[in-house]
């Protein structure tokens, strides 16, 4: 029934706001953004680098997450990994998710 | 020559604060690596400039990406500023421009321009304001946007919109007193005007007699036409107000009797008919300056474009009126 153009769009405007659920559930493990990126694209995530990138740099200015070079490869990368703000932000972001699901089930 | 990657890096990074740029300059040059090594896992046959040309051009144009990592909006009027800015703009458009073109073509008759000049003038001088005021518009618009707080856009150009803004809908059902009272005194002063300028004038003949500003040779046929024509438009503005409601009908009618009253006065006025040729005479003699023969193309413009406005407008508000019949009388629909 739902026009698979109508619904890509939709499908594009609700994810648009888990990919930083997402960003701060993988970055337990200290991650570079290439890495980043394709481990979101595997999980169903497909996310533009010319907008993880930059995100990343804003998570990072508001303590979200910390970041380190790391110099030990022959190629220098800067490993993202989510602070104990970004912690508890992802706790409130799931805790929020949770609740609109339930909210939108009890509508039904 | 810098590698495509330099060249990127560099496109994304010089617009960015000092401090930033070495350490995000850095971070793009080790993810386009990475990228362009899985292109190459991917295709073992891809050439690596090849795979380097793909992999810059995913990240899109460096403006964007650069505006990603400053928070740079990448348009000019945002959603918050635009309806003000509209507002602003036609507000201008509609209240300068017009003031200016008739005070050019004003200026340009009292200096006695061609006809052709004053409205070149017209077009020239209307066009220039034009330009400038959506530039300057723009310009304070764009500096305010890129300066006030996210969120505080709106708040900072001054007006914030509250209900009390509403205007007035169109009213299509339901004719204003004022709008009959109106209607009728124009009516009524043009009848007093075609039957006075018969027997008042500035001008008089040799004998001293009134010269009339119409051709007198009219009255056998074309004046009593123009004049009927503005007696039954006077009865209509009194059925219409009884009405209260315009029709597809009445639309009709009103379209009919402009016409009437209309097309006889342009062709009069077009074939230079319209005047009293003695009358024109005494009036150039008068108007050193001026060619009194503009008077026909200013009584011919004025008609049809105030013809144009009527008709359109009757059937304008006959279609909006067609449209409101289902609803009720507090205009809320009326729903089982």
């Amino acid at each position: 029934m739902s026009d698979s153009a109508v619904l890509a769009g939709h499908l594009q405007e609700l994810r648009r706001g888990t990919v930083v659920m997402a960003a701060l559930a993988t970055l337990h493990r200290p991650t570079y953004g290439y890495a980043l990126l394709e481990s979101l694209d595997a999980a169903g995530f497909h996310v533009d680098g010319n907008t993880l990138y930059p995100l990343l740099r804003r998570l990072e200015r508001q303590g979200l997450l910390a970041s380190e070079w790391n110099t030990e490869e022959s190629r220098p990368r800067k490993f993202y990994s989510v602070s104990t703000d970004g912690e508890a932000l992802l706790t409130d972001l799931l805790a929020e998710w949770e609740s609109l699901h339930a909210s939108i089930e009890r509508l039904r | 020559m810098a590698t495509l990657t330099e060249k990127y890096v560099h496109a994304v990074t010089r617009a960015l604060p000092e401090d930033e740029r070495e350490d995000v300059a850095q971070e793009l040059r080790a993810t386009i690596a990475d990228r362009v090594d899985a292109l190459l896992a991917e295709d073992p046959w891809l050439e690596s400039l090849a795979a380097e040309h793909a992999a810059v051009a995913e990240l899109d144009d460096p403006a964007r990406l650069s505006a990603g990592y400053t928070g740079r909006p990448l348009h000019l009027i945002g959603p918050e500023a635009y309806p003000a800015y509209v507002g602003l703009l036609r507000a201008l458009v509609v209240t300068a421009l017009p003031i200016i073109a008739v005070v050019t073509v004003v200026v340009g008759i009292l200096s006695g321009d061609h006809f052709g000049a004053i409205i070149g003038h017209m077009a020239w001088a209307t066009f220039n304001v034009a330009v400038h005021v959506f530039f300057w518009t723009t310009l304070v618009w764009v500096l305010v946007e890129r300066n006030a707080a996210p969120g505080k856009v709106a708040r900072d150009l001054g007006n914030p919109w509250t209900p009390d803004d509403l205007p007035e809908p169109p009213r299509a059902t339901g004719v204003p007193i004022s709008e009959t009272v109106v209607g009728l005194t124009l009516l009524g002063m043009a009848v007093a005007f075609v039957i006075g300028q018969h027997f008042l004038s500035w001008f008089t003949t040799a004998d001293g007699d009134p010269l009339p500003m119409l051709d007198p040779d009219l009255w056998s046929g074309w004046l009593l036409l123009v004049v009927g024509a503005l007696l039954a438009m006077m009865a209509f503005e009194v059925i219409r107000f009884r009405a209260q409601h315009w029709t597809a009908p009445l639309a009709v009618a009103k379209t009919v009797l402009t016409i009437a009253f209309a097309v006889p006065v342009i062709w009069l006025a077009v074939t230079d008919r319209l005047f009293n040729p003695p009358y024109l005479a005494d009036l150039d003699r008068l108007w050193v300056d001026v060619d009194a023969g503009h008077l026909n193309t200013i009584v011919w413009i004025t008609v049809a474009v105030v013809a144009l406005w009527d008709i359109a407008d009757s059937w304008r508000k006959a279609r909006l009126a067609s449209r409101e019949e289902p609803l009720g009388r507090d205009g809320l629909t009326s729903h089982p």
